[in-house]
């Protein structure tokens, strides 16, 4: 379900209401997972067996890491059998035929079949109930363990099982590819089948969240959920399930312990942020997508100065589409009364590409610091470790982004711009009269143009997933070709006005935004709240009046959906 | 880091009373009116000025301006009417008056190609004409229509509702037309003005295209004769840049040419064939020329396609012919269109492939 859609509008509304009918909080919580449930099983129900699964499993860890005694034999069962039951809802009836049918607009056909027909139905029915039984074994056999052991014996069965997932779902495919390649350029041919499974959207993101609970409670920074259901609604709560920001358990459990409230400053605030997030993702990145697209279609054979205007204009249109989603999602997260972390803090101002990663995809980051780099060693150790250490972690988030080896290339790009940047603050830092020059505001600028020629590079090798074209379109970026007409480029179909007009109106704003921010330390967000009534009405419709006359004919999926 | 959260405390930690409802309500009107007001607004002025001011684009135009043409009968004064249905291939390489006097004698042509015609939009319009009086219909059909059909463009659906296409066509309600296309082919005025919200756009990108493009007529939406709009020619870079184009673009576009089942292609056209047959105008196919570069694509297509109308012939006389490899690469304007010599080359075939209208001819099928 997109953000951007009627059925996300009812669904909203509808969550809203019960926030405001309904007091208990347990009920509360219900109501929101089955919300979470409906929002993510919209693209596909089968999917929902993985949150499930996710639930399950590191609520089971995080209870043995405690040695919990919540966690009874009969409990292991009853898990097994809640998965088991999950399994058969999810998977057996005849889902995918009933959804299309119905996302068509149109009933199913008399002779659909209520059994589900795909390849993969009974096998994967079977792998399930081989878990749900195996579980509660292995639960008491890991119990038996000595502390240490024990907490090390359930933190490894939760991470395996969440990347063993993940790696199932996005990485076999691009494996056995890249197995297939590398056997074939040495002479050889291997037999390893891909398979035909989609990717679960936004599965990345709810794992990276879900691993950092059963860490967090290995780490003793805190204590095990008690209720099943409230680690469930962590791992599914809708409004930032499927692109983040990726949440911590201390972020957010906290607020299940006393019911939520709606209030009107609250839902004005919310209403604020999701109106900008909405401009940035329909008005902004939807509008200048369409060209973006014609220029990387066939990139080769097109002329540096449109090589770069596709570059510049995908970096456009990710950050609007990427942070307009995470305003939206805080936004509906703030109207029910919890706050949801920041994602992004102007990153495009950023004068060094150490300050670019603080400021983009902050809970990437964080989560990559916090839970990668730091227990590799982060920079505690040798300098050559800590660049390894940088390396590795680099090289992992970008495979993170997408199981191709473009994703790699850019995390390689990014770790090896951040060890650069590192040896050279380092070397400025020592250097007094070398420091203070490099924080004059010319030399600010001169750092930021280079920055920017260096993240908008880093932009291009992030789109092109195919190793020639960015080749191709690398070398034209960087070796101006000296050809400044576009008129053979084909463009046309890109609606080239309606893309460069939205890019311009979005540095406009973007640009008085981060000023704003500089002088006064608030946003256009905060300070809409804080005019008088007449001042947001009129903005409130001239949104209207925006909406109405660029929203695209069709509602564009979010460019993360796919990590 | 920018603090964008609101002063008040969240999620009820500070304070404690309880938010009354009608204040919520309050609160909510206060934020949603003044947006809804502003969608209004919009609503209001793009439907009375913007869009009486810029019209509809040309190519939703165009089936608008056949429908009104058939309503005042246009055919009223000819014996024996022969149309020619068409994509873009056929705007660009058909002109009817050459057909027509390369025809036996006796046929008064007319051209209603249609930029980017699918399936469903070739029949409604098949329909048409022949309930206007056509006596022969001939499609010029571009292989990859035998595929699977696709969705009709939303912008198109419009000029089919507004044209009344649907209204006497059974057809259309079965499962080549999706629910949200059928509830637009109902549509009225309003839906209608909605959806072209961003016909301003739209007008700027196409003058910014012709900008970028020299070389495009905008001719008359009512020009039933030789509706061309490319004067200009590719060649070199970018006509290679188009072939390969049209190559990604019919990759992704021969869907299911080959399926048999009762939503592929094959049977939408058993379906119009055997509907044809019930009626005084005559059906018959003609495969579009194909650009010599994008032979190695099409020939096994155009075999494909050929041999499935084959037997159509035999046993209920449809007419098929091909012009498949009529035109060389010096009579195209780029990839796809012929240009000015293809469309004296192809109408001139075309006029000499015809058979003499009905009054000649002692039985047609």
């Amino acid at each position: 379900m997109l953000f951007q859609t009627t059925e996300f509008l009812v669904l909203l509304t509808v969550v809203l209401i019960a926030i405001m009918v309904i007091r208990r909080r347990r009920f509360q919580h219900g109501v929101l997972t089955a919300a979470s449930f409906l929002f993510y099983g919209w693209w596909d129900v089968r999917f929902l067996l993985l949150i499930v699964l996710s639930t399950v499993v590191d609520y089971s860890a995080a209870m043995g890491i405690v040695k919990s005694r919540r966690m009874t034999m009969a409990r292991g069962m009853m898990l097994g059998m809640l998965l088991i039951g999950a399994a058969v809802f999810f998977l057996l009836p005849n889902w995918p035929d009933w959804q299309a049918a119905l996302k068509a607009g149109r009933m199913p056909e008399p002779g659909t079949p209520w059994i589900a027909r795909w390849s993969g139905l009974f096998p994967s029915i079977g792998l399930v109930v081989v878990i749900a039984i195996l579980g509660p074994l292995t639960y008491v056999l890991w119990a038996r363990l000595k502390d240490a052991s024990r907490r090390r014996a359930f933190l490894l069965t939760s991470i395996t099982v969440n990347l063993g997932v993940l790696a199932f779902f996005k990485y076999f495919n691009f494996f056995v590819d890249s197995a297939h390649g590398i056997a074939g350029s040495l002479g050889y041919d291997i037999s390893i089948t891909t398979l035909e499974v989609a990717l679960p959207v936004g599965i990345s993101f709810y794992t990276f969240q879900t691993m950092s609970y059963t860490i967090d409670v290995y780490r003793g920074k805190l204590r095990p959920e008690k209720s099943l259901l409230r680690l469930g609604l962590y791992v599914s709560y809708f409004p930032q399930l499927v692109a983040g920001p990726i949440l911590r358990p201390s972020e957010f459990l906290p607020s299940l312990r006393k019911s939520w409230v709606l209030r009107a400053e609250n839902l004005r605030s919310g209403f604020n942020l999701a109106l900008i997030g909405l401009f940035k993702k329909v008005i902004i990145a939807d509008n200048v997508a369409p060209l973006v697209d014609v220029i990387f279609a066939r990139p080769e054979g097109q002329s540096s100065i449109v090589i770069m205007l596709g570059t510049f204009l995908f970096a456009v249109q990710i950050y609007c589409d990427f942070s307009g989603y995470t305003d939206i999602a805080r936004a509906i997260s703030r109207m029910f009364g919890v706050e949801i972390p920041i994602n992004f803090n102007f990153p495009y101002f950023s004068t060094s590409i150490t300050q670019f990663w603080r400021r983009w995809h902050i809970s990437l980051s964080s989560w990559l610091r916090d839970y990668l780099y730091i227990p590799l060693g982060g920079s505690r150790v040798s300098i050559p470790m800590t660049y390894v250490n940088l390396m590795i972690t680099m090289l992992l988030g970008g495979l993170w982004h997408g199981a191709s080896w473009n994703f790699v290339v850019w995390g390689g790009y990014q770790g090896a711009l951040l060890a650069g940047n590192k040896v050279l603050a380092e070397f400025t830092s020592k250097v007094s009269w070398l420091d203070r020059w490099s924080r004059h505001w010319a030399v600010l600028v001169v750092r930021w143009g280079i920055t920017t020629y260096l993240w908008l590079l880093g932009w291009l090798i992030f789109r092109v997933t195919n190793f020639s074209d960015l080749w191709y379109c690398v070398k034209k970026f960087v070796i101006f070709d000296g050809s400044l007409g576009i008129g053979a480029a084909g463009l046309g179909r890109g609606d080239p006005f309606t893309a460069v007009g939205a890019a311009a109106v979005f540095f406009l704003l973007h640009a008085l935004d981060y000023l704003l921010s500089c002088r006064t330390g608030s946003t256009f967000a905060t300070r809409l709240g804080t005019v008088p009534y007449p001042v947001r009405a009129g903005v409130y419709a001239l949104a209207g009046f925006a909406f109405f006359f660029a929203w695209p004919a069709r509602n564009g999926a979010f460019i993360y959906f796919q990590f | 880091m920018p603090d964008d959260q609101p002063k008040a405390p969240i999620g009820g930690g500070i304070r404690t009373e309880e938010p009354s409802r009608r204040g919520l309500l309050a609160e909510l009107i206060r934020l949603c009116v003044p947006l809804l007001v502003g969608l209004g607004l919009a609503f209001a002025i793009h439907h009375f000025i913007v869009l009486p001011q810029l019209g509809l684009p040309a190519d939703v135009r165009r089936p608008i301006a056949i429908a009104s043409s058939l309503d005042a009968d246009l055919f009223k004064d000819d014996d024996s009417v022969a149309v020619i249905i068409s994509n873009s291939a056929g705007v660009e390489g058909i002109d009817a008056s050459i057909v027509q006097a390369a025809a036996p004698e006796g046929w008064r042509v007319y051209n209603f190609s249609t930029n980017g015609t699918n399936q469903v939009e070739a029949r409604l319009l098949a329909d048409r004409l022949a309930d206007a009086g056509a006596d022969l219909v001939i499609w010029l059909f571009r292989p990859d229509m035998l595929s699977t059909p696709r969705s009709m463009h939303p912008d198109v659906v419009f000029a089919y509702a507004l044209g009344k296409f649907a209204d006497t066509t059974p057809w259309i309600g079965g499962p080549w037309v999706d629910a949200e296309t059928l509830t637009q082919l109902d549509a009225g005025q309003s839906a209608m003005s909605a959806h072209f919200r961003r016909r301003w756009l739209d007008a700027l990108n196409y003058s910014m295209r012709r900008r970028m493009r020299s070389g495009i007529r905008t001719p008359e939406s009512d020009n039933f004769q030789s509706p061309f709009n490319l004067e200009v020619v590719l060649d070199g870079e970018r006509l290679d840049r188009h072939v390969g184009e049209i190559a990604a673009m019919m990759d992704a576009e021969l869907t299911g040419i080959e399926a048999n089942g009762p939503t592929s292609g094959r049977e939408f056209m058993r379906e119009m064939i055997d509907d044809f047959m019930h009626r005084p105008a005559e059906l018959a196919i003609v495969i579009a020329p194909t650009h010599p570069d994008l032979d190695e694509q099409f020939k096994p297509i155009e075999i494909e396609v050929l041999s499935f109308f084959k037997p159509f012939s035999a046993s209920k006389g449809l007419r098929v012919g091909t012009a498949a490899g009529l035109l060389e690469v010096s009579d195209y304007a780029d990839a796809i269109h012929p240009n000015e010599s293809g469309r004296v080359r192809l109408s001139t075939w075309l006029g000499e492939w015809m058979p003499p209208p009905p009054s000649e001819q002692s039985d047609l099928r």
